[in-house]
C-alpha cells in the first residue's frame, strides 16, 4: 500500500511538472508564432517608425522584381544583429507593400571561403562601395578579427546599387550609431530603389575653366556618383550658356577669375530653376606649400564671384577658420637609416566639422566631416531666399583673416585656448527661394546678343524657385590616391586612416539639389527637436519643481485621510 | 448523508496523518471529534474543507464530491479554523461584508447585523477585528462560518485559549448554533463532547478508535471504580479482592491503596467492605466514583501503543 | 475575484506601508525628474519625459516589490490563507485578483506622475511640443513592466511566509529578469550565437521597444507571456504547499 502510494504521490508530481512543461511550451509556441505574425502600432506624431507616403507610393508602383541581397548574415555581436534585424524588418515592411516584387536574402559574402578567396570577394565588394568593417572579438582571452559587411546590395531589371547600412559617426557610443543608422535604413532602401528605377539619370555638369579640380582629383565621388548622376565635364568658354538639361552645376574649387560672361552664364542658369553646388576656396593655402618651405603668405584668389554670392544671400570670408577640433597632418621628424620617420602634428587648419544641422535631411545623422583650409560664410539679407546652415565649425573656434602667414612652426605651439572663442561658425549653407539676379538693372554681358537668338535660353531677373549651397572649402570634394594609384574614398584621411563622411554628405547635397522624389525627406525622420521653454523655467523653476514634487505627495496625504475617514464612517458607525 | 468520508488516508512522506479512516455524519448531528493533538483531527477537516487535497479515498459533504467539486463543496461548508485566523485590521463589519460578498449573498447588510445579534457581537461591532478579545474574535470567527447559513458546520478547535467564562459562552453558542445544522467541531476537551455533542469520534494516531452515541461509550467498559484504603498492607489481599463478585481488576497505587475497576451498575462497596471485614484489614477509606468519557478517552488511545 | 480584488485595494489603503510605499515612490521620482540637476528634466532641456522612463523601472525595482510582497506571505503567517482557500473561490481567482489589485496600486502610483506630462506639456516651447503618442506609448511600456514586475512579486510572495524574503527575492526577481539576461547575452558563451535571443528574454529589450512609442504586438506578447509564466508558477507554488 505504501509503494502504491509512492506511485500516486510521484505520478502527482509528474502530473504537475507535465502540466508545467506543456504550459512552458504553449508559450513558447505562442511566442514563435506571434515573432512570425505581428503588426506595430506606431504612436508616435512623426510616425517615426513607418513608411513615408513617398516609399508607399514607390513601392505600390514597382514593375518588376527588386532583390535586396543583404551582406549580413552569420555570427556578429547583438548589436549588429539588431541592425540585421532592423533590415529584415524593414524589408518585410517593405513587402507588405510591394508584394512579390520585392524579394530579399540574407547571405555571408565570406562564408566557407578560404583566406585567397576571402580578399578577392573583399575586393570585389571594396569596388562596389562596401567597405567591411573590423570587428575585435575576444575569444579565450585572445583577440581575434572579424570582417564583416553591413552593407546590401539592391538588383532591378539588370541593374545594381549598393548601399552602406552602418552609419558610423564620431562621438556618437556604438548604441546610438546603430539606432541612427536603424533609422536611416528605410531611407537608403527606398533610395536605392528609386535609383535603380529611374532609367534617366539627372545630369550633373561639372564646371570647368577656371582651374578647376578636374576628374582626377574628385575620381572617387564621380565614381559613386555615376550610379546616381550622369556627370558631364562643361567647359562654360566653349558653351554660349548652360543648358537646362543639366539639373545641378557643380563648381569645385576654381582657382581662376570668372569673367562677366560667365557669371552671367551661372546667373542664369539658376535664374531658371538650375541648383549649384558652390565648393569655393576663397584663399590660396595649400599644404604643398609647405614641402620646401617653413611658412607662406595666404592671400586670396581673385574669383570675382563675391558680387554674385552676395546677391544670392552669402558672403565667403576671406579667412581661414582654426579650430581646436581637427586633424593631424604628418610631419617628418627625422630619419633612421635611409628612412624618414614621420608623427603626426595637430593642425588647426584642417578643421574636423561635428556640427551639423540635425533638422535638415542633408546633414542629420551624419557623421564628421574633414576640411583643408575652410573658410567661414556669412549669411546676408536677401529678400525671398531662406538660409539654411549645414555645417558649422566646432565652438573653439579662431579666424585669421587675409594676409595669413601660415608656417609650419604652428605645430609645435600649445594653441591659447582664449584666443578660440569664435563660437561655430557656419562653413555650408543652404540656399533656397527665388534668388534676384545679379545682372538685373545692369548692363548684360555681350552674350546676351547671342543668347537672344536662341529659342531655349530666357533671360530672367528673378530665378524660379530654386536652391544652391554654399560651401567654403573646395578641398571637402578631393581624395587621396594610395601609392598605385588607387583613389582612395572621398574623406578618406591618410594619416590617420580615418573615413569621414564627406561623401555622403555631398550626395545628400546633390540629391538635395536634384531630388524630384522627395525621397530625400525620409532621411529627416526623428528629427523633430523638442525644446522646453527655457524663459518660462527661469521665471518659475521654483513653481514648476513645487508643483511636481510637493503636489503628488499631498495628494497622497489627501487621499488617505478621505479614504481611511470614508472607511471608518462605514464601519465603525 | 452530511458528511460521508471513506477510506481516507493522507500521508506527509511517509507518515501517515491519517491513516484510511472511514465515518459518516448524519443531517443535524452534533459530532465531536476528540483526539490528541497531531492525531489528525485538523487534517481530516482540512481534507473536508478542501484545504489540502487526500491522497487517498472520497471525502463528500452534502453528496458532493470535496475533490471534484470543490467549490460545489465548500458553499456548504462553514469552516472555522484552527486558531481562527483573521485579517486583524479589518472591522467587523467590513470582514463580515467581505465573506458574504465571496459568498454572493443577497441581503448582506440584513444579514450582517442578524448574524452580529445570534453570536452576540453586538457591542463590539464598531471595533477593528484586531481590537477585540479573544472570545470576541472567536465570535467573529463563527459569525463568518455561519454567514453563508451553510449545512455543515466544522469548527476546529473553536474553544482553545479561551478563559473559563468566554468558554461557557462559546460552549453555549456552538449549543445553540447546532441545533439546526450538521456540526463536527474538534477538541481535546472531554467535558465539551460530554455537553454538546449527540456522537463522539475519537481519532488517535490517523486511526478512529472510537465512533458511538456519547452516552453509550460512556457505557462502554468500566463503569464504577473503587478506591481502598486499608490501614495496614497485608500479603495476597490483589488477588483476593479480584475474587470480589464483579471486580474485574484490581491496581495497587501504594502499599495500602488499591483501585478496584467493575463493569457492574451495581455498587460494591458493601461487598468491600465485608471483604474487609472477613480478612481482618481495618478499612479506613473507601469511594467509588463513575467512569467518565475522559477515561474511555485515556484508556482508548493508551491501549493503542502503534 | 472582484472580491479579493477589494479586498486587497482596501487592505492597502488602510495600512500605513502602502502609503509609505507610494510616497517614496513619488518622492523619488519627483526628486530625480525635479530637483537633482544631474537627471532633471528642467536642466535636460528637451520636452520629453524619457528620463522619467529610464529610471522608472529601477524604482519598481522597489516600489512592486513593496506593494506585492505582503499579498500572500502575509495571508500564510496569519493563516488567513485557510480562509481564503477554504471559501467557494478557485486558485485561479485568489491569484488573479492579487495580482490585478497589485497591478491597480502600481496605476495609483503612476496617476499622480501624469502631472510631469501636464507640467512638461505647458513647459515645452511651444506649449504642448511634446510627442504625446509616444509617451502614452511609454506609458502602456510602464504598466506592462509594472505587470510583469507585479507578477514576479506575486510569485515571491508565495513562495515564503517571510514578507522580508519574499522583498528582497522580488527585487533580485526583477533586477535579474530586467537587465540580467542583458548581461547574460554579453558572456562569451553566448557572443555571436545566442545573444540576440538571450537578450530578447530580458525585459530590458521589449520595454525599450515599446517605450520608443511603438507598440508591437510581439513585445505586448512577450509581456503576457512573462505575467502568465509567473502566476501560473505562483499557482503550482500554492498547491504544492498544500500538498
Amino acid at each position: 500500500m505504501v509503494k502504491k502510494n509512492k506511485q500516486k504521490r510521484l505520478s502527482k508530481r509528474v502530473n504537475s511538472i507535465l502540466t508545467l512543461g506543456i504550459f512552458l511550451l504553449v508559450v513558447v509556441v505562442i511566442n514563435l508564432l506571434g515573432n512570425r505574425y505581428f503588426k506595430r502600432f506606431d504612436l508616435t506624431k512623426e510616425k517615426r517608425f513607418t513608411l513615408t507616403q513617398t516609399t508607399k507610393d514607390l513601392l505600390k508602383n514597382l514593375d518588376d522584381i527588386v532583390y535586396v541581397q543583404v551582406y549580413l548574415d552569420g555570427d556578429f555581436p547583438s548589436g549588429f544583429k539588431r541592425l540585421r534585424n532592423g533590415a529584415l524588418e524593414m524589408l518585410n515592411e517593405f513587402k507588405s507593400y510591394g508584394g512579390s516584387n520585392i524579394e530579399f536574402e540574407f547571405v555571408n559574402p565570406l562564408e566557407g571561403l578560404n583566406e585567397g578567396a576571402k580578399r578577392d570577394v573583399i575586393q570585389q565588394l571594396y569596388e562596389k562601395g562596401i567597405q567591411p568593417t573590423n570587428l575585435k572579438v575576444k575569444d579565450n582571452e585572445a583577440y581575434s578579427e572579424q570582417i564583416i559587411f553591413p552593407a546590401a546590395s539592391v538588383f532591378y531589371k539588370g541593374r545594381e546599387t549598393t548601399i552602406q547600412l552602418l552609419e558610423n559617426k564620431i562621438g556618437q557610443s556604438p548604441q546610438e550609431a546603430l539606432n541612427g543608422s536603424i533609422a536611416l535604413i528605410e531611407y537608403k532602401l527606398a533610395q536605392a530603389i528609386n535609383t535603380l528605377q529611374t532609367t534617366y539619370k539627372p545630369k550633373v555638369a561639372l564646371l570647368q575653366g577656371h582651374d578647376e579640380l578636374k576628374p582626377d582629383d574628385l575620381q572617387w565621388m564621380l565614381n559613386i556618383m555615376s550610379s546616381y548622376y550622369t556627370v558631364e565635364q562643361f567647359d562654360i568658354n566653349k558653351h554660349l550658356y548652360i543648358p537646362e538639361t543639366f539639373k545641378c552645376l557643380l563648381i569645385a574649387k576654381p582657382r581662376l577669375k570668372f569673367n562677366e560672361p560667365d557669371k552671367y552664364k551661372i546667373d542664369q542658369f539658376i535664374m531658371n530653376g538650375g541648383s549649384v553646388l558652390w565648393l569655393l576656396d576663397p584663399m590660396i593655402a595649400e599644404l604643398d606649400s609647405l614641402r620646401n618651405r617653413d611658412a607662406f603668405m595666404s592671400v586670396e584668389y581673385d574669383l570675382n564671384l563675391d558680387d554674385m554670392l552676395f546677391k544670392y544671400g552669402v558672403r565667403l570670408n576671406k579667412n581661414l577658420a582654426q579650430d581646436l577640433v581637427s586633424n593631424p597632418i604628418p610631419l617628418m621628424i627625422g630619419m633612421q637609416g635611409d628612412t624618414p620617420q614621420y608623427d603626426l602634428f595637430p593642425w588647426l587648419y584642417y578643421p574636423i566639422i561635428t556640427s551639423g544641422d540635425q533638422q535638415h535631411p542633408i546633414s542629420k545623422n551624419l557623421d564628421a566631416i574633414a576640411t583643408k583650409f575652410v573658410s567661414t560664410i556669412d549669411t546676408v539679407k536677401s529678400a525671398g531666399v531662406q538660409k539654411t546652415i549645414l555645417l558649422s565649425t566646432s565652438p573653439y573656434t579662431k579666424l585669421q583673416y587675409m594676409p595669413i602667414r601660415i608656417h609650419l612652426g604652428a605645430v609645435k605651439e600649445k594653441p591659447n585656448r582664449a584666443q578660440f572663442k569664435k563660437g561655430k561658425q557656419p562653413i555650408a549653407v543652404l540656399l533656397e527661394g527665388e534668388f534676384p539676379s545679379v545682372f538685373k538693372n545692369r548692363l548684360k554681358p555681350n552674350t546676351q546678343a547671342v543668347t537672344d537668338t536662341i529659342a531655349a535660353f530666357t533671360n530672367r531677373d528673378k530665378s524660379v524657385p530654386g536652391k544652391m549651397i554654399v560651401v567654403g572649402d573646395g578641398d571637402i570634394i578631393t581624395n587621396d590616391r594610395s601609392s598605385k594609384g588607387e583613389p582612395f574614398p572621398t574623406g578618406y584621411f591618410r594619416s590617420t586612416k580615418e573615413t569621414f563622411a564627406n561623401q555622403q554628405f555631398l550626395l545628400n547635397c546633390l540629391e538635395y539639389l536634384i531630388d524630384q522624389s522627395g525621397l530625400i525627406e525620409s532621411r529627416t525622420r526623428e528629427v523633430k527637436l523638442r525644446l522646453l521653454d527655457q524663459g518660462k523655467i527661469k521665471d518659475g523653476k521654483t513653481f514648476w519643481q513645487m508643483l511636481n514634487l510637493v503636489l503628488p505627495l499631498i495628494g497622497l496625504l489627501v487621499f488617505a485621510l478621505l479614504y481611511n475617514s470614508l472607511r471608518r464612517r462605514r464601519y465603525a458607525r | 448523508m452530511s458528511v460521508q468520508i471513506q477510506n481516507i488516508t493522507k500521508t506527509y512522506g511517509t507518515q501517515h496523518a491519517v491513516d484510511n479512516i472511514s465515518f459518516t455524519v448524519g443531517e443535524g448531528e452534533i459530532v465531536g471529534f476528540l483526539g490528541p493533538n497531531g492525531a489528525g483531527k485538523t487534517t481530516t477537516m482540512k481534507i473536508l474543507t478542501g484545504f489540502i487535497p487526500q491522497t487517498k479515498g472520497l471525502a463528500h459533504v452534502c453528496n458532493i464530491n470535496v475533490s471534484e467539486q470543490p467549490i460545489e463543496s465548500r458553499k456548504k461548508i462553514g469552516y472555522l479554523p484552527e486558531h481562527n485566523p483573521l485579517y486583524l485590521d479589518m472591522y467587523v463589519k467590513e470582514y463580515l461584508s467581505f465573506v458574504g460578498k465571496v459568498h454572493h449573498i443577497k441581503n448582506i447588510k440584513n444579514r450582517i447585523s442578524e448574524i452580529i445579534d445570534l453570536t452576540g457581537l453586538q457591542i463590539e461591532q464598531k471595533k477593528k477585528i484586531g481590537q477585540l478579545s479573544k472570545g470576541y474574535r472567536q465570535r467573529v470567527g463563527l459569525a463568518s462560518a455561519l454567514l453563508h447559513n451553510p449545512e455543515v458546520l466544522i469548527l476546529d478547535e473553536p474553544t482553545t485559549g479561551l478563559d473559563p467564562n468566554q468558554l461557557a459562552e462559546i460552549r453555549q453558542l456552538i449549543k445553540n448554533l447546532g441545533q439546526n445544522k450538521t456540526l463536527i467541531f474538534s477538541t481535546h476537551i472531554m467535558q465539551e463532547v460530554e455537553a454538546v455533542c449527540d456522537r463522539v469520534i475519537i481519532i488517535d494516531k490517523g486511526k478512529i478508535v472510537a465512533d458511538d452515541k456519547v452516552n453509550a461509550l460512556q457505557l462502554k467498559g468500566t463503569k464504577n471504580i473503587y478506591e481502598v484504603e486499608f490501614l495496614h498492607d497485608k500479603e495476597n489481599i490483589l488477588p483476593k479482592l479480584k475474587n470480589i463478585q464483579g471486580i474485574d481488576t484490581v491496581h495497587q497505587n501504594t502499599h495500602n491503596i488499591y483501585q478496584c475497576q467493575s463493569s457492574y451498575d451495581r455498587d460494591l462497596r458493601a461487598e468491600i467492605f465485608n471483604f474487609a471485614v472477613q480478612n481482618e484489614l481495618t478499612l479506613i477509606g473507601l469511594s467509588r466514583k463513575e467512569s467518565s468519557l475522559e477515561d474511555v478517552f485515556k484508556k482508548l488511545t493508551q491501549s493503542n501503543p502503534n | 475575484m472582484l472580491n479579493i480584488f477589494k479586498k486587497e485595494i482596501n487592505h492597502f489603503f488602510s495600512s500605513l506601508i502602502g502609503y509609505i510605499a507610494v510616497g517614496v515612490f513619488l518622492l523619488a521620482t519627483g526628486l530625480f525628474l525635479w530637483a537633482f540637476p544631474d537627471t532633471g528634466i528642467l536642466e535636460y532641456g528637451y520636452a520629453s519625459l524619457e528620463s522619467y522612463f529610464y529610471m522608472a523601472p529601477y524604482i519598481f525595482m522597489f516600489l512592486i516589490p513593496a506593494i506585492t510582497m505582503r499579498s500572500f506571505s502575509e495571508e500564510y503567517n496569519a493563516g488567513t490563507i485557510e480562509i481564503l482557500s477554504t471559501k467557494p473561490i478557485t486558485d485561479n481567482q485568489i491569484i488573479g485578483g492579487k495580482f490585478l489589485a497589485a497591478l491597480f496600486l502600481v496605476f495609483f502610483a503612476l496617476l499622480p506622475t501624469l502631472l510631469y506630462f501636464y507640467s512638461v506639456y505647458q513647459l515645452g516651447a511651444p506649449v504642448g511640443n511634446i510627442d504625446t503618442g509616444a509617451t502614452w506609448g511609454s506609458y502602456i511600456g510602464l504598466l506592462f513592466l509594472g505587470g510583469a514586475f507585479v507578477a514576479i512579486g506575486v510569485f515571491s510572495s508565495a513562495i515564503t511566509n517571510n514578507q522580508i524574503v519574499a522583498f528582497l527575492l522580488a527585487i533580485f526577481l526583477c533586477f535579474f529578469i530586467y537587465t540580467g539576461f542583458d548581461y547574460i547575452s554579453r558572456l562569451n558563451v553566448f557572443y555571436a550565437r545566442l545573444d540576440a535571443f538571450v537578450e530578447q528574454l530580458g525585459i530590458d529589450a521589449h520595454y525599450q521597444s515599446i517605450g520608443r512609442g511603438v507598440v508591437d504586438t510581439r513585445d505586448i506578447l512577450y509581456f503576457i507571456s512573462l505575467i502568465l509564466v509567473f502566476l501560473f508558477f505562483t499557482k503550482v507554488v500554492l498547491e504544492k504547499r498544500r500538498w
